[in-house]
């Protein structure tokens, strides 16, 4: 196979705060190849967001990519200069955010914010532009009668397919998704997932979802990565991961999800609670909560090791 | 089979719209979001029953009106025989005894300047029940109870010193100190990690096994619901579409929006067969709701008569009840 | 015992270490509280810190700075730094009092505005609206006129500016803790409105109150000493630094500075004082209790 469409090494995020630094992002690597879906999974403050924003040098202030690599294409993209970086955003990597509302410009017409989008990327003909802006609406789902409306006059799951049509007009090489679909309800975001995974057939994108929620992410990823504490813990092709999960915390992640298709389901839950990532527990993050946890995982970290090909977790049980 | 706690019957609340004073001059009637729009239901002592539905449909709005937080347009709501719809101030202190809320925001539901112990504490100030050391010892005995330990450290916190998970056992220490027969708890686990979820539900059930306690569960997440509950009740758009209990429900779901909602709930499978059922459009705005059925402009089964009519809930099978012209 | 030491520098250490984090709004409010502390410490000490009477002729009038009276003297032959020592004195006073006159009437009447709401919400507003807009000084005067001359007449005088202000504030956090979550909980549980109004709604109310009230005191200074300036304030021969900026302003063109400068540099390090402690608390306060 050819190199990876992003690979990321050894990257380190920390936001430089009044009451300490936290590390959100804490020497975390992954790949992505090109057409495939990356489900980023964890819970609030595990890192999945920090790590979204950090591919597109999006990190807000007081956090800074301290260490580590992101190369996309060839480019390492946490050296190159702002102007560079501006045009890779939107055009090469696009993002979809979480809720439409604060994304988009409430005083700007939709059609008119998707023909500005390729206007600032280099296309000069205005009636070209409102063509693709048209036709990506119809690839969202969202009929021309609706070109000239102000994004408050759309519904909630709407809005959000303007979202993506947005991050789609330019045809991006990758598209990042950070929990899209959690602000709406459960009809409107099966619709979303359904959309997005047409689009993924249709445009043969490469898509990093980020999500708390192991379902949706069961359904539109190929492969997954779990992150705890600002790490990831355990990495996989998905079916694998489903059938076999190897972290203890994968492992009671996915039995405190009620599952509609199971009857007599006993849920579980993990005592304690996410570490404070200013100072987190020595030795492996997860050691406090873990049933396994041993003295050795108490005061080394352990590696992120390949237990099959394609398939990581960094846990002593398994090496 | 146990005797009725609560009875709601023809229940609606509509909220006068917000206008501006040149609207109101100009405007020739008065428009109302019809919240809740005549809905009737039962809840069986010691039960689980469970108001499911999208955000809208008014499940919050009816949480509130049983609470007798706010006051019904009309209809009626009887608690343990009694009808309460319109106490007020002294009549109803009595009952605010017995029914107790758990709210889904455990960052705003508790005081910030008031320290745990005595925001627990407080509900028996409050009813005359136990004043200083006994309230002290009555307070760190549910501390205890709810996981809140060591209970000296928890008893002197501020909530902001506290997670989400804590707090939120401690807003159910707060609801469960007066022992109340009836809790109305209004999406407890929706701000809450998944991984600590299943703590909140199991120390509620317990909690109900312990006191006898009925809940009143409002939630849109049906995977949580089908977990916790023995009947649900589907809202939409300010109506009740479907009740059943639990089991039945999600095994023959009768009302085509029931059918849909299941088929959209994701699922931990990857290998999962996901034969969504399409609905068309958007949920309408409940300040006018289409006539007839309310949901005939989405279903894929609409008829004539769903348009101009509006279904009557009717019993399919015992304890299933359905209001809809295809299926009743 | 090593023990014991270990803890003691640790706790020690760790003092230093925040202290080491201060922002620029903890100098600004250690700034401010140490300029309010000196005036303090003025007003207190006065009799031991001033070398003479204030009241009484001690020199030879309009005499410059020099060893002996180290401000120098004003046209009757007083001795200015005593009369700047003892002013402290007088203005603290009505600076405390004026402040606390406000707060008095404005708190409870926005408090209970602001949740009832309705009619009486109404004709508040409207009446607090309406004192609002007047020119601060020109109502200073006109009551001060009115009520005649004194300490607590002049305090309170200043303190019907402010009261507004505190009205709308509280009013304004009043609304908006009505609405919150953990009010309609306490309904929920059955307490009364006198209970929600003074557990819940008051104490949440109040972290506001200190700016407004720092605020407030600086603001007091300065109408106090344009009252004393325009002749509203209080009666000779007190020491007053607004009186005697006034007496003093007279011989400013024949070259004797001195009279005017320290009491005015009195009057504008204190106001700066109570302004800064109040912008101070009101950065370390903003944004509110963490998550």
């Amino acid at each position: 196979m050819s190199t990876p469409l992003l690979d990321i090494r050894d990257l380190k995020v920390y936001y430089f705060a009044r009451r300490g630094t936290v590390r959100a992002v804490d020497n975390v690597s992954l790949k992505l190849t090109k057409g495939e879906s990356l489900g980023l999974v964890g819970e609030s403050g595990c890192g999945k967001s920090t790590l979204g924003l950090a591919i597109l040098r999006l990190v807000p202030e007081p956090g800074r990519i301290v260490a580590g690599s992101i190369m996309f294409d060839g480019l390492d993209l946490t050296k190159l200069p702002e102007e560079d970086m501006r045009r890779i955003r939107g055009s090469r990597i696009a993002m979809v955010f979480q809720d439409p509302m604060t994304s988009l410009n409430p005083l700007m017409k939709i059609g008119e914010q998707l023909i500005e989008t390729l206007m600032v990327h280099g296309e000069t003909d205005k009636e070209v532009a409102k063509e693709k802006a048209i036709s990506i609406l119809g690839d969202v789902g969202i009929g021309p009668e609706r070109f000239n409306d102000y994004p408050h006059q759309l519904s909630g799951g709407m809005r959000q397919r303007v979202m993506v049509a947005m991050a789609l007009i330019l045809k991006p090489d990758l598209v990042i998704a950070d929990e899209p679909t959690t602000a709406l309800d459960v009809i409107t975001q099966a619709q979303i997932i359904d959309l997005m995974k047409d689009l993924k057939e249709k445009y043969k994108m490469s898509l990093i979802f980020i999500s708390h929620d192991i379902s949706l992410v069961s359904e539109v990823a190929d492969r997954m990565a779990v992150m705890y504490a600002g790490q990831v813990v355990e990495m996989g092709d998905i079916l694998s991961i489903f059938d076999e999960p190897l972290h203890p915390y994968t492992k009671a992640l996915l039995e405190a999800i009620p599952n509609i298709e199971l009857t007599d389901q006993r849920l579980v839950y993990i005592p304690g609670s996410p570490p404070d990532l200013v100072s987190p527990p020595p030795g492996c993050r997860f050691h406090p909560r873990c049933p396994f946890a041993t003295d050795k995982c108490k005061i080394e970290e352990p590696k992120m090791i390949e237990v099959k090909p394609g398939r990581w977790v960094k846990c002593f049980r398994y090496g | 089979m146990s005797e009725v706690i609560l009875e709601v019957k023809d229940l609606r609340k509509y909220f006068p719209v917000q206008r501006s004073f040149l609207e109101r001059l100009l405007a020739r009637r008065l428009d109302y979001v019809k919240a809740v729009d005549g809905i009737s239901f039962r809840v069986r002592r010691g039960s689980v029953f469970t108001l499911a539905g999208e955000t809208g449909c008014g499940k919050t709005t009816t949480g509130r009106l049983v609470a007798r937080l706010i006051e019904p347009t009309s209809g009626k709501i009887v608690f343990e025989g009694k009808e309460i719809t319109h106490l007020k101030g002294k009549e109803l202190k009595p009952i605010r005894r017995k029914i107790q809320m758990i709210f889904q925001d455990p960052y705003a539901s508790l005081n910030p300047r008031m320290r745990i112990g005595d925001a627990i504490g407080h509900p028996l100030e409050i009813h005359g029940i136990a004043t200083g050391k006994e309230k002290e010892e009555l307070t760190k005995e549910m501390l205890k109870r709810v996981g809140l330990t060591p209970v000296e450290k928890f008893y002197k916190a501020y909530p902001h010193q506290l997670s989400g998970g804590e707090r939120q056992r401690a807003v159910i220490a707060r609801a469960m100190i007066l022992k109340p027969d009836f809790v109305i708890a209004d999406e407890p686990v929706s701000m809450i990690d998944v991984s600590l979820r299943a703590r909140i539900l199991e120390l509620m059930m317990e909690l109900k096994e312990e006191l006898g306690v009925t809940y009143l569960f409002i939630t849109h997440d049906l995977a949580v619901a089908k977990y916790v509950s023995d009947v649900i009740a589907i809202m939409y758009l300010g109506k009740l579409v479907e009740i059943a209990p639990t089991g039945e429900l999600f095994s023959n779901p009768a009302h085509p929006y029931t059918r849909a909602l299941l088929s959209a709930i994701p699922v931990p499978n990857p290998r999962a067969k996901r034969e969504r059922i399409a609905l068309r459009g958007e949920v309408p705005s409940p300040i006018n709701p289409p006539p007839g059925c309310r949901f005939h402009p989405r279903c894929p089964f609409a008829t004539d008569r769903c348009k101009t009519e509006e279904p009557e809930m009717t019993e399919l099978e015992r304890g299933h009840y359905v209001a809809c012209h295809l299926v009743g | 015992m090593a023990r014991l030491e270990l803890t003691i520098s640790r706790h020690i250490a760790r003092f230093f270490a925040r202290r080491a984090r201060w922002g620029a709004e903890h100098y600004i409010t250690a700034t401010g509280a140490i300029l309010i502390s000196i005036i303090i410490i003025m007003a207190i000490f006065a009799p031991w810190i001033a070398p003479y009477d204030p009241i009484r002729p001690v020199g030879d009038p309009l005499t410059p700075p020099c060893r002996e009276h180290i401000f120098g003297t004003d046209s009757i032959g007083r001795d200015v730094f005593s009369r700047v020592v003892y002013g402290s004195r007088i203005a603290l006073q009505i600076m405390i009092l004026a402040a606390t006159m406000s707060l008095a009437v404005g708190l409870p009447l926005g408090l209970i505005s602001g949740y009832v709401g309705g009619p009486l919400d109404r004709t508040l507003s409207l009446i607090m609206d309406s004192l609002y807009a007047f020119p601060g000084l020109i109502l200073a005067i006109a009551i001060a006129y009115a009520l005649g001359p004194g300490v607590i007449n002049i305090s309170a005088s200043i303190a019907v500016i402010y009261i507004p202000t505190y009205f709308r504030m509280i009013r304004a956090e009043v609304l908006s803790v009505r609405e919150s979550l953990y009010v309609e909980a306490a309904k929920g549980l059955g307490a009364d409105t006198k209970t929600i109004l003074f557990k819940y709604v008051l104490p949440n109310v109040l972290p506001s109150v200190p700016v407004v009230f720092s605020l407030n005191a600086a603001d007091a200074i300065l109408t106090e000493a344009g009252l004393s300036f325009l002749g509203l304030g209080l009666p000779a021969p007190t020491p007053d630094w607004g009186f005697d900026l006034r007496s003093g302003y007279l011989y400013m063109p024949a070259g004797y500075w001195w009279i005017v400068t320290f009491p005015g540099l009195m009057i504008v390090l204190s106001t700066l004082g109570f302004s800064l402690l109040g912008e101070g608390i009101n950065e370390i306060l903003n944004p509110r209790l963490e998550r």
